[in-house]
């Protein structure tokens, strides 16, 4: 079709041997082999590791889209080469046309869709979705600015990451547990803190016994840290004399009040498996750090241990890699920032910042408030869940169905209220609103969770799709006629040849 | 004390299956089980009990009365081999829905001892008599463990296969593991992950078997009254933890529907014990009639339920997929002996003869495939496409016809042979591995409920697994051919790389129509079009691979030897996409559809595949060579 001659200038030359490339059906052929391959991985990484994983290494990853846009130019470019079209070449035209819609579509909606969660509780409203893309806001009062972290696997590898303010990012864990600790603090909010060591002696069914030990921490400054589960029994700092029926014990914290000379000390109150109470109490040293001091509610099989003492302090959360690393049991990821180099020169303080956490640092008298999280994406109206329902096959705990009523709240207060269900969305304002799943926890209230979309590809995708379908139909009906008409015979390689030859 | 003062009222009862009916009451009201609520709570203890009494005293209580009953119980046990279509009728909610007494046998008895029928009882009678005595099928070597490692840890005989609930119960390893379970779900007619500890799960399974045979025993299984309010859950005939002060007297006499009901049920288990034919079939006539009626002056709606129950006992009992794959065996044996008949004599009447049985046979399989199919859809209320049972007899049906239609058009024989045997191999399949692909119908989850685009996506998709079912089917045929020295240019391996040519065009056709339906429902359901769930990719794989292979068709680099050799290939990837993805992979958002077991059947079967195709391609191209030289 293009005949190559020597006397043509190289750059004509090369023009054309990369126009024979493109056009050529061994590209096709190899892209479709390529493709393949980098599927079948993608769902075996999935299946050994995660989703975020294949998408990481695979679906998300530059080498993947420049894969498809190669699919695509070569199916652009077989496309032209037959210019100009007869009407024989409609069927191959179409079928070529729909992937290449299809293609296009999915780059549009990757680039301005939105794809997000809303979790919305019974009774409240929403307007925030959230999409599964971690970022960093940084904001100061002058401007707020957004630092895209994707997500990466564990053990890929993290070099440290400049961000704006003189501040970076140092270190990277993609699924992260919190570690807590208590420091001593000056702050307002501090309050005392004890840390505790069970050590648990028992025998279990005919097996020699065995020593399993427990530490916790308490602090007597937020609800849920004021108690525990140590084993069967509930260990609590500080509040009202617990009511309930035993095994507890109640702990009261007397920290060193300014000026005064009297000692530190914990008051302790227990109640057994027997319902026996038994008090006491221990006077802590005036400085040094504790060891081998006991506190003794004369229970036999449990042995407590004051580990730490700090009678002002401040939690602290930190995090470490998680033990659950794949699946969708694995925990989101977390970033540790370095602060802006200190007015003495010294490197800046470290800090972690797990998803959903935010902190603030001081900069040339500027408060500056970052947070780290999922990309979140405020939509032009909230949602409010009226009810949630769930109603289940009867005689049986398996769901039959579940759905949401929700009312839209916007500029226009409509009072409508919708019903959202399984494969009955709603549609407001250009998004879409799905029933997903539901969290059902008892004491909690219920919370319904909708698929958010906003997909301007899809009417690409769905023309690409009907062209596509359309065209291959035709494409095996035209090729029957040509072969009953008796204009071609034999192997289907001649019958080929009606399309014209690459 | 109860039964105490029950048994002093018993003995004025003048009954023919006195003693009998005596001990049915111990068994319904006097069982010292744990209550429904508390079972999954604390098995542990239900089990330690049910050891206990089942150690110290089948019955629980009054050994001399037991003493005396105990062989006249074990002596009877055998089949009776009565007329059990009434029985068979009985309405019972079950599993979510309500169902003839015939499909929750069924579905019980396959859980319990993993077949289809144990022992020549037929499912419905066995259920009788494991509530009627107990005691002789506590002994019964019943629930079979399959892995070693599990009897092993359980310290149980290597070397046997099944094991009596009584010596489970009595085995303090398995009580252990009980105890550290906690709470679980019942694996009755629930799949499990592909991806979950094989041996965790066989110890779940037979906790859960020893559960369900002690739910059955204590009456608590048998939920026969309906409820007060439509779509409501159906009550037990009998709650362990109801142990009413009452007498036999006043609960035979109890006027209520439900007391009635219990009377009722208590009469058809005593006249079975008693052997009374006429006064069983009488009783289970009454109880069938208490319960329709009772569901249906609960909700009206209940009445057209009924003929649905019917359909469903005669699905059962006709089970019109194992015969369909019979006469498609038959049918392939004919067409092979045609074809042989023909080779060996050319023109010769016997080969007309063998080719008509065989058509005669294929045209009936076929009915009855789509007759069964259609009673299926009718009593599901949906197109039966929802797990690897349904769609395996949905690809083979296609399959099937596909090999009709295209038979239809281009007139080789070769299509109806290659047919009857993906019918009869798919249903094989899918009639003799109960355990594998459980045949039981169970309700969707919410997802897949009353949604068009699910059903017309799935049926899609299958139909072109059928059509490359066929494809492969053909090119395994053209291998054959080669290997028994067809030339690659001769006109019969043209003929059938023709032949695998329009099979594949209606394979990609629909694999591509059904794969952008998938879409469609995806984004219709889930809210985007395409997310590279496991499932769709593998649905795209399979079309990549078979679009790759059209394409070096079209260039010509792939000749008929390859395109034979290719269709096999390319037939599993779409093994992967149909039974990989879900039995294997165990990944995304296809997850209803996800069990496990059969990876090695599977793959075995795909390995002798490609050694085949690697033999016949060494074969050919000696030979070329040889001609060559």
């Amino acid at each position: 079709m293009s005949a190559t001659k020597s006397n043509y200038p190289l750059w004509v030359r090369a023009v054309l041997g990369v126009y024979r490339i493109l056009i050529s059906l061994q590209l096709a052929v190899v892209l479709l082999l390529l493709l393949t391959l980098s599927l079948i991985i993608a769902t075996t990484l999935e299946s050994r590791w995660d989703t975020p994983t294949a998408q990481f290494y695979v679906y998300r990853a530059p080498w993947f889209a420049f894969l498809l846009l190669m699919l695509g130019v070569n199916i652009l470019a077989v496309a032209l080469s037959r210019f100009p079209w007869k009407r024989r070449h409609i069927p191959f035209l179409s079928a070529h046309l729909g992937i290449l819609l299809l293609l296009l579509g999915s780059w549009v909606t990757r680039q301005h869709g939105v794809d997000g969660l809303m979790r919305v509780q019974e009774a409240e409203k929403q307007s925030v979705a959230e999409i599964d893309e971690p970022q960093l806001i940084l904001r100061s009062p002058q401007q707020t600015r957004i630092v895209p972290i994707p997500w990466r696997p564990p053990h890929t590898g993290f070099q440290p990451m400049a961000l704006p303010y003189g501040l970076s990012v140092e270190e990277y864990l993609s699924r992260a547990e919190p570690v807590y600790s208590f420091e001593p603090s000056t702050t307002e909010q501090a309050r005392p803190a004890v840390q505790l060591k069970f050590t648990t002696k028992r025998a279990m069914g005919g097996m020699p016994a065995m020593a399993a030990s427990h530490e916790l921490w308490l602090w007597e400054g937020a609800e849920e840290w004021q108690s525990s589960d140590a084993g069967p029994a509930r260990v609590m700092l500080g509040g009202a004399r617990p009511q309930s029926p035993g095994p507890w014990i109640w702990l009261r914290a007397f920290p060193a009040k300014p000026g005064s000379k009297s000692r530190e000390m914990i008051e302790f109150e227990a109640v057994s498996w027997r319902q026996e109470k038994t008090q006491g109490k221990v006077l802590l040293p005036a400085r040094g750090a504790l060891s081998g001091v006991m506190l003794d509610p004369g229970w036999k099989a449990v042995q407590i241990e004051l580990k730490n003492w700090v009678p002002a302090a401040f939690p602290r959360t930190d995090y470490q890699p998680a033990k659950v690393l794949y699946g969708p049991k694995a925990p989101p990821s977390a970033i540790r920032i370095r602060g802006p180099r200190l007015p003495d020169g010294r490197m800046g303080d470290l800090l972690w910042l797990g998803s959903g956490d935010r902190a603030t640092f001081e900069l040339g008298g500027e408060t500056i408030q970052i947070s780290y999280g999922p990309k979140r994406v405020l939509l032009p109206f909230a949602l409010e869940l009226q009810r949630f329902q769930l109603e289940r096959y009867p005689g049986s705990s398996q769901p039959a169905s579940f759905s949401s009523l929700v009312r839209v709240e916007g500029d226009g207060s409509s009072q409508k209220v919708h019903h959202i269900s399984m494969n009955e969305p709603l549609e407001w304002k250009g998004f879409t609103f799905y029933q997903s799943s539901y969290e059902d926890a008892e004491p909690r209230p219920t919370v319904s969770i909708f698929s958010v979309n906003r997909d301007p590809g899809r009417a690409l995708k769905y023309w690409g799709s009907l062209i596509l379908v359309v065209g291959i139909v035709h494409f095996y009906v035209a090729r029957a006629r040509t072969r009953r008409s008796g204009l071609v015979q034999g192997s289907s390689q001649s019958v080929g040849s009606s399309e014209g030859s690459a | 004390m109860i039964r105490v003062s029950m048994m002093r009222n018993e003995k004025q009862i003048p009954t023919r299956a006195g003693v009998p009916v005596l001990m049915l009451l111990l068994v319904l009201l006097g069982l010292p089980l744990g209550s429904p609520q508390a079972q999954g709570e604390d098995r542990a203890s239900a089990i330690q009990e049910t050891k206990t009494e089942s150690l110290a005293s089948p019955q629980g209580s009054a050994p001399k009365e037991q003493s005396q009953e105990e062989p006249l119980e074990r002596s009877e046990i055998a089949p009776r081999g009565w007329d059990f279509s009434q029985w068979e009728q009985v309405p019972i909610q079950a599993g979510g829905r309500v169902k003839p007494l015939a499909a929750f046998a069924g579905e019980v008895v396959l859980h319990l001892s993993s077949r289809r029928r144990f022992e020549g009882w037929s499912p419905s009678e066995q259920i009788l008599s494991l509530v009627a005595q107990p005691s002789a099928w506590r002994e019964k070597p019943l629930i079979k463990i399959e892995r070693e490692d599990v009897k092993r840890q359980l310290l149980l005989d290597v070397s046997r296969q099944r094991f009596s609930v009584s010596e489970l119960f009595a085995n303090s390893a398995l009580l252990q593991y009980a105890s550290r379970m906690g709470e679980l779900e019942s694996t009755l007619a629930k799949a499990p992950h592909p991806n979950a500890d094989p041996r965790e799960e066989e110890l779940k399974r037979i906790l859960d078997r020893l559960t369900v045979f002690h739910r059955l025993v204590s009456g608590e299984a048998w939920t026969f009254q309906p409820s007060g309010e439509p779509g409501g859950a159906w009550q037990p005939v009998a709650r362990p933890e109801q142990n009413e002060e009452r007498s036999l007297r006043e609960i035979l006499a109890d006027t209520s529907t439900s007391g009635r009901i219990r009377a009722r049920f208590i009469e058809v288990m005593g006249a079975y014990l008693a052997g009374d034919e006429p006064r069983f079939q009488s009783a289970v006539r009454e109880l069938r009639r208490l319960i329709e009626d009772d569901a249906i002056r609960v909700e009206p709606a209940f009445a057209r339920e009924i003929p649905r129950l019917k359909a469903e006992r005669i699905y059962l009992q006709v089970r019109p997929f194992h015969w369909a794959w019979i006469l498609d065996l038959i049918a392939a044996i004919a067409f092979a002996a045609s074809a042989w008949v023909a080779s060996v004599r050319s023109e010769g009447q016997g080969s007309r003869w063998f080719h008509r049985a065989g058509l005669f046979c294929l045209t009936l399989g076929l009915i009855l495939h789509a007759t069964g199919f259609g009673l299926r859809s009718y009593v599901a209320g949906r197109p039966p496409v929802s797990n690897m049972y349904e769609s395996i007899v949905w690809v083979s049906f296609g399959a099937v016809v596909f090999s009709w239609i295209i038979y239809a058009f281009q007139r080789a024989r070769i299509l109806l042979g290659v047919g009857s045997v993906l019918g009869a191999l798919g249903l094989l399949a899918a009639d003799s591995a109960p355990t594998l692909m459980d045949p039981g119908l169970h309700p969707l989850v919410p997802v897949l409920r009353s949604n068009y685009w699910l059903t017309v996506h799935v049926l899609t998709i299958t139909l072109g697994y059928a059509a490359f079912a066929l494809t492969l089917g053909i090119g395994n045929v053209t291998l054959f051919q080669l290997f028994r020295g067809a030339s690659e240019r001769s006109s019969d391996v043209s003929r059938l790389n023709q032949l695998t040519y329009r099979a594949m065009q209606f394979g990609v056709v629909l694999l591509a129509a059904g794969t952008i339906l998938g879409g469609v429902w995806a984004d219709y359901s889930w809210g985007r079009f395409w997310g590279w769930d496991p499932k769709e990719v593998w649905a795209l794989i399979a079309l990549l691979t078979y679009l790759t292979v059209l394409h070096g068709r079209y260039a010509g680099w792939v000749g008929p030897v390859g395109f034979a050799a290719w269709t096999v290939f390319c037939f599993s990837s779409v093994v992967m996409a149909w039974y990989g993805v879900n039995f294997v992979l165990g990944v995304g958002l296809h997850s209803y559809g996800f069990s496990a077991g059969g990876q090695g059947a599977v793959g075995i079967a795909v390995l002798i595949q490609l050694l085949y195709v690697g033999v016949v391609l060494v074969t050919v191209k000696r030979r070329s060579k040889a001609r060559s030289s």
